[in-house]
């Protein structure tokens, strides 16, 4: 694995992208194509897209889990249960034993131990039948840290103690895999963001210099930028990890590790925006401006930036999956978060061993969250960047 | 051209000066030393070491001296005699350590390279001129998925399955039994038996990059206005996607040797850590972690002076393909 | 208990005759009616379920074993019997008999199952040479070693006396031992390392305190009477030398013939010697010397007396060692041990690998690294990897301890209060924690000597286990801390400031240890105590340690098989990488160091060290000596300096079938060598051919 050093350069090429023709829908359209605004053409165009549509969704599915991950989670993820312990996923059933169809159910299970091996087992109890419930009280908690609530998605409640719902089972200390994986969406994709945030603003504002003013400052930013590239990543993370003082606490250490990681980001970042902006000032469309006699601040804000912005909205979601890939690999290395913190890192790092995999292979389900929002990501930056510039015919 | 080259070399040495200098103290920024990391090792392995006997050991390191004599004395050994510095884990010179592991590394990582490249050339072609076709979607989601499963846990996983299903040998890159044999032909397949699983991990996640930017790049090429000319006069759609457009979309393949001339010897370090294969990889980051002085600050080194002559070679080669950059300049 | 009186008994028989020769079960010739202890072991068929019992089967009183003049077989033509590999190289005149390889009288070794057959490949794993554990452990014994039963036996040595009053130690070498190169071993070789390795400046800048007296803090002094024998004599008493003797790597048995061209003072080509110090990459003779020339296992060519040779390079992928030639001892038939051929270690980067390796039955015989959390992993995989999950009894604890010497204030007279500690202790859900993170292996104690130590004691075992949440939230009343702040947590006595420390530790994410930490820190914060646990690099949390910055941590504690083999550093707070008071052990140590603190007047601390040295270090009758040992042991049980919580942890010993004479339930420690206590060059192959790899 080459670490999560950003996707290589897809910048270079000095034209513009142009998309793919607007369809006959979209021409169909008659007149309006010409009319509309740009973040309209940019939305039909988008639309195109159809993984980017799905994915799109599922990013907001993710998103809404990550920011209200107590509503969604059916359990404490901290909350250890030797009952539960190594509980595989729990069965929803909806037709019980004699055959009748009922609502959503699972069974008591009993837990078994095989003296041998000290194996644990779960066998169903089919006697015993809780309801999946939705907006059922659980644990305490404050909604968006304001409104203390207790109300909780979904959830067995008359299972109390003795039953648990596990979507994707429980680990070695009988914690809820799902609560944990909702928990954990909070700190790795607020992470991805807040990194690529960083490194926006440091891009922007360092390539943006660079590209305006061009001369010795371009030449100085680029030569840092190079500098910075040339030291092998995990070196340098693992310097930078180590530079973090020990007593911060978790949401410290936290936004330092973002740091760390938009550190190494922001070069990228800069030379996409620098790019751009060298590549834009010959565009015929700021030509045509400039002829007209706009004056250079309307050139920059009302023509400039706008065809600027898709791209560097385009760049940034594609950089995301890169963070979060990061923040595993972080993890791996034993640099990054650490437990008592949950995130995606973490969970995978817990669960990175032939244990895990032979016998209890539920655990390895953070995994997927990582990969299926690396690849909803990808296909809405693809479809971003498909989409970016909205005049281009 | 020459002039060009000659300026980009003069340029060089600062910078690899700059990055020597940083190498040496970035090791020494974490906490402790060598002595510390080695001492809480043997501790951690329920080995105990009196007090003294570390400060003794700490003495005849070297380690008390300021940080700038160490890395004279290092600086001064490379370039007056090549002598890298001993490695205070191995208890070897650096020179050797690196030596006997580079070979199976640049081919493993060359091999590796090509395939993932032969591989999404095609495909990303395919997908570009078949915009939005199904075969497009199910290549790109194979390829996000490349891109998006952590290596490491692919290749646990793929080990696992080797393992358990195909009944190989993993770990490393022989069997025990062939790891001081002679070279034979057993030995060749029982090698080929092993290294298939970190090729195969590397060329996927390095497919899908490569897939990506090929298509995105033919892309901007296929609409640009020569395509349509050139389509207008009838030529060929094979001749005409192959003959301009496709090399020029190759272009970033160039511009990520820079990047791959380094990966040769560190690209998959994690990969290779949870494989244990003897490459170097592993061994730098285990210099890292022990806080191994001369073996951490060489892998550095290296890596970062192959960066900038990758970066070198990788402008030449742009400049060489795309007239327009030379004349910039 | 008997077991403990033989070795007391031993000690003090052969102190009181002070002529008495104590020799051993090594000393006798060979004969078949000496067989000690025909297994009386069921041995390594029967699986013990859960941890199994320490070992029965006290070994026979050694007084006995005083030297059975005997009727070896008197046959010249060859009385002993050697490998077949090495039976033709005889043939080829590369190697002078098996009878003349021997010393007159090989040290002979007990089998504890039965006598074997030679030949076959032993596979491990290691991870590189700063795990050369794994190689070393395996055949780094030195002049007397353990027998099952805890008793030091003669190992290389044939016997040894001591005077009444302990100082004196006279060592009796045996006659016509060799080298791994054929030279003979002489008291002329430990001489020249007295001569010029212990008292070099260089490379002993101070002289380890196994070669000191322990109030004058002078060199021992070595007088050789004669080719056989050593003579050290101490100002004081040494009661504790022969534990300084028992393991070891370099050091007194150094092949003075060879070493001699390596060392700079008696090198006979100066040149030569400066030349290979360069090749080999070192800037200084003395790292050469230390870190290179003087190990068998970094430096090939060095002639050795265990009983097998380096062959290669330990950094490379596979670590080769042969038999030794020239070992010197035999089973009780009269063949030349070892049995085993080969032993590999291979190198692993990644401790999956090696899961992987051991469940696909490429590994043999292997204790180290076999993580307590793998054992259903290991256990279902038995049949597919033919092998067995055999368990022996760790030394370690999982425990946390209280930094009494903390530097916050109001931490520190928390700490120091006798019923904090103790509510602490109750407060620990320690049933709870066995079942949800260690499947229920371990076993509740406080930090404390193993049940088949000889300084088990009950009393400070089983102290304050139970766990009662309300007897810890009446103790923290009683002490004071009733006042609870707004979000429950208590407050100190300023009556402001909420109680909570950082508690530091090194185990890395989703080991069980870590969970257990943080299972704690739960259980304290029901008493309304805030613990939080923090993992920290380990060279940090050696700075933390060593600077007394720590206000408590979490590593467990070993050392508990033999505790006064290693002087007992956990119970006088000398470890203090176990800082439970790391300024007043630094004190201890060495009263002008920067982060040292006098204990206060009249504290119980200073009772213990005063028991130390004014008893347990200097009292030759080890009777006594155990039962001064206990006083410390009792203030511990009293005062509770330290909060064990889980011990007794099963070590998995995975056992290749078919691999004999290894016995389960044996205590690992590091003191005894870990999964090597019982000789290694016994063991062998039930089918050699069929472990030829």
């Amino acid at each position: 694995m080459t670490d999560a050093r950003p996707i290589p350069d897809q910048t270079p090429t000095p034209d513009q992208v142009e998309s793919q023709a607007l369809d006959d829908e979209i021409l169909s359209g008659g007149e309006n194509v010409y009319v509309a605004p740009p973040w309209k053409l940019m939305w039909w165009r988008f639309r195109k897209h159809k993984m980017a549509m799905v994915s799109a969704v599922i990013l907001i599915l993710f998103y809404f889990t990550a920011i209200f991950c107590e509503f969604v989670a059916p359990y404490d993820p901290d909350a250890s249960f030797i009952q539960y312990k190594y509980a595989p996923p729990t069965k929803i059933h909806i037709r019980d034993a004699e055959g009748n169809f009922r609502a959503p159910f699972i069974y008591q299970t009993q837990r078994g131990i095989d003296p041998q091996t000290l194996q644990i087992g779960y066998v169903e109890d089919t006697t015993t039948r809780y309801t999946i419930r939705f907006f059922v009280p659980g644990f305490e908690y404050k909604l968006l840290g304001l409104i203390p609530t207790n109300i909780h998605l979904f959830g067995v409640p008359e299972a109390g103690e003795k039953q648990g719902v596990f979507l994707f089972g429980a680990d070695r200390l009988g914690r809820d895999m799902f609560s944990r994986i909702a928990y954990g969406a909070r700190l790795s994709l607020s992470l991805g963001l807040v990194g690529v945030f960083i490194s926006l603003v440091l891009g922007v504002i360092l390539g943006g210099i660079s590209g305006y003013f061009g001369g010795w400052v371009d030449t100085l930013v680029q030569r840092t930028i190079e500098f910075i590239r040339t030291i092998p990543t995990i070196p340098l993370w693992m310097t930078l990890s180590a530079a973090l003082p020990v007593d911060w606490p978790i949401t410290r250490v936290y936004f330092g590790i973002t740091v760390i990681l938009s550190l190494v980001g922001w070069t990228f970042m800069a030379r996409v925006v620098r790019g751009r902006f060298l590549a834009m000032r010959e565009e015929d469309f700021v030509l045509a401006a400039r002829l007209n006699g706009a004056t250079e601040m309307r050139i920059i804000l009302r023509h400039m930036v706008p065809s600027f912005l898709s791209y560097i909205i385009a760049a940034l979601t594609l950089a995301i999956p890169g963070m979060i890939l990061a923040e595993t690999g972080l993890s791996f290395l034993g640099l990054g978060l650490r437990p008592p913190a949950i995130s995606w890192g973490v969970l995978l790092q817990e669960a990175m061993n032939l244990r895990s995999l032979v016998l209890s292979p539920w655990v390895l389900t953070p995994g997927f969250a990582v990969v299926i929002s690396v690849l909803a990501f990808n296909f809405v930056g693809d479809g971003l960047r498909d989409a970016a510039d909205p005049y281009a015919r | 051209m020459l002039v060009y080259i000659a300026r980009r070399v003069l340029l060089m040495i600062p910078t690899i000066f700059l990055i020597s200098i940083i190498s040496f103290v970035a090791i020494q920024l974490p906490p402790g030393d060598f002595m510390t990391s080695y001492v809480a090792g043997l501790r951690t392995m329920g080995e105990n070491i009196e007090q003294e006997a570390i400060d003794n050991l700490r003495e005849r390191y070297g380690l008390g001296q300021p940080v700038y004599v160490q890395y004279i004395k290092w600086i001064s050994g490379i370039i007056l005699r090549g002598d890298w510095g001993q490695s205070m884990e191995w208890q070897k010179p650096v020179k050797d350590l690196i030596g006997e592991r580079i070979l199976l590394t640049v081919v493993l990582s060359l091999v590796s390279l090509l395939v993932s490249w032969f591989i999404a050339i095609p495909i990303g072609v395919y997908s570009a001129t078949h915009q939005y076709s199904i075969l497009d979607y199910v290549m790109s989601i194979i390829s996000f998925i490349g891109v998006g499963v952590p290596g490491f846990l692919l290749a646990l996983i793929i080990m696992y399955f080797a393992q358990t299903r195909l009944n190989l040998n993993v770990g490393g890159l022989f069997s025990q039994e062939y790891i001081n044999a002679p070279w034979s032909v057993e030995r060749v397949i029982d090698m080929l038996k092993h290294l298939w699983i970190p090729v195969l991990i590397l060329a996927v996640e390095g497919t899908a990059g490569g897939i990506r930017t090929t298509r995105a790049n033919l892309l901007d090429e296929l609409n640009k206005p020569y395509v349509e000319l050139a389509r207008a006069k009838g030529l060929s759609e094979w001749k005409l996607i192959w003959k301009y457009p496709v090399r020029i979309a190759l272009n970033p393949f160039f511009s990520t040797v820079g990047w791959s001339l380094a990966s040769l010897i560190s690209g998959a370090t994690l990969i290779s850590v949870v494989l244990s294969l003897q490459t170097t990889g592993p061994m730098q980051l285990r210099a890292l972690t022990s806080q191994d002085m001369y073996l951490a600050g060489s892998f550095l080194l290296i890596l970062s002076v192959l960066t900038v002559i990758g970066t070198l070679i990788s402008d030449i080669l742009l400049a060489w393909v795309d007239p327009r950059i030379r004349l910039e300049k | 208990m008997k077991k403990l009186i033989n070795r007391r008994e031993f000690l003090r028989l052969s102190a009181l005759t002070a002529v008495g020769t104590a020799a051993a079960a090594c000393g006798a010739q060979p004969t078949p009616t000496k067989a000690p202890e025909p297994t009386a072991v069921p041995a390594a068929k029967v699986e013990p379920t859960k941890a199994p019992e320490p070992t029965k089967a006290p070994a026979a009183p050694a007084a006995t074993k005083a030297p059975e003049p005997t009727k070896a077989p008197a046959a010249p033509v060859s009385q002993y019997k050697e490998a077949p590999m090495l039976a033709e190289l005889v043939k080829a005149g590369k190697l002078p008999p098996v009878d003349a390889r021997l010393p007159k009288k090989p040290c002979v070794f007990p089998v504890q199952e039965s006598v074997g057959k030679y030949g076959g490949t032993l596979r491990r794993a290691f991870s590189g040479v700063s795990d050369r554990w794994g190689p070393t452990k395996f055949v780094d014994r030195f002049w007397v070693w353990y027998d099952k039963s805890l008793n030091l036996q003669p190992r290389i040595i044939e016997s040894w006396q001591v005077t009444p009053d302990a100082k004196t130690w006279t060592l009796k070498l045996r006659e016509g031992m060799k080298w791994s190169d054929g030279k003979e071993y002489t008291s002329d070789d430990t001489m020249w390392w007295y001569q010029y390795e212990l008292q070099n400046k260089k490379l002993n800048p101070a002289i380890p305190s196994q070669w000191r007296s322990a109030k004058t803090k002078k060199i021992v002094k070595l007088e050789v009477p004669d080719k056989y024998t050593l003579k050290f004599t101490y100002d004081d008493p040494k009661p504790l030398f022969l534990y300084g003797i028992a393991r070891s790597v370099a050091g007194p048995n150094t092949p003075s013939h060879y070493m001699k061209e390596l060392h700079e003072d008696t090198t006979s080509d100066k040149a030569k010697l400066a030349e290979d110090v360069k090749k080999r990459g070192f800037d200084s003779w003395d790292r050469y010397y230390l870190d290179f020339a003087q190990y068998w296992y970094a430096n090939p060519e060095r002639p050795f007396l265990g009983g097998w040779l380096a062959k290669g390079a330990l950094s490379k992928e596979l670590f080769i060692m042969e038999r030794n030639p020239y070992f010197w001892a035999v089973d009780k038939e009269g063949n030349q041990l070892p049995y085993i051929d080969k032993i590999t270690h291979r190198l692993f980067e990644n401790a999956e690998v090696l899961n992987l390796w051991v469940t696909n039955g490429e590994i043999d015989f292997q204790n180290r690294h076999m993580s307590v959390a793998n054992y259903t992993l290991y256990k279902q995989a038995e049949q597919k990897g033919d092998y067995k999950v055999l368990l022996g009894i760790s030394a370690g604890h999982v425990a946390i301890q209280l930094n009494l010497t903390t530097k916050n204030k109001l931490l520190r007279e928390f700490f120091n209060e006798r019923k904090v500690r103790i509510a602490i202790s109750h407060a620990i859900n320690r049933n709870q924690i066995n079942e949800l993170v260690f499947n229920g292996l371990l076993k509740p104690r406080q930090y404390s000597p193993l049940p088949m130590s000889p300084n088990y004691y009950e009393k400070l075992s089983n102290a304050y286990l139970e766990y009662n949440p309300d007897l810890a939230n009446k103790l923290l009343d009683e002490a004071g801390y009733s006042k609870k702040g707004s979000d429950g947590i208590r407050l100190h006595k300023d009556g402001t400031t909420p109680i909570s420390f950082v508690i530091e530790g090194t185990d890395q994410t989703g080991t069980p240890t870590e969970d257990a930490a943080l299972l704690v820190s739960k259980d304290l914060a029901k008493i309304g105590i805030k613990a939080t646990y923090k993992y920290v690099e380990r060279a940090l949390y050696t700075q933390h340690y060593e600077s007394n910055e720590i206000e408590a941590a979490w590593w467990g504690g070993d050392r508990t098989v033999v505790p006064l083999a290693s002087e007992a550093p956990i119970f006088r707070a000398t470890m203090i990488d176990r800082p439970w008071a790391p300024a007043w052990g630094l004190y201890y140590m060495d009263p002008n160091n920067p982060n040292a603190e006098e204990p206060p007047q009249g504290h119980w601390i200073r009772t213990i060290w005063k028991i130390w040295d004014e008893e347990v270090a200097v009292e030759p009758d080890p009777q006594k000596q155990n039962e001064a040992f206990k006083k410390i042991l009792d203030i511990w049980a009293e005062e509770l300096p330290y909060i064990g919580i889980l011990g007794e942890q099963p070590a998995l010993v995975i056992v290749k079938n078919g691999f004999k004479n290894y016995l389960p339930g044996m205590p690992i420690d590091d003191t005894t060598a870990d999964e090597h206590l019982l000789h290694t060059e016994t063991y062998f192959w039930d089918d050699p051919a069929k472990h030829t790899t």
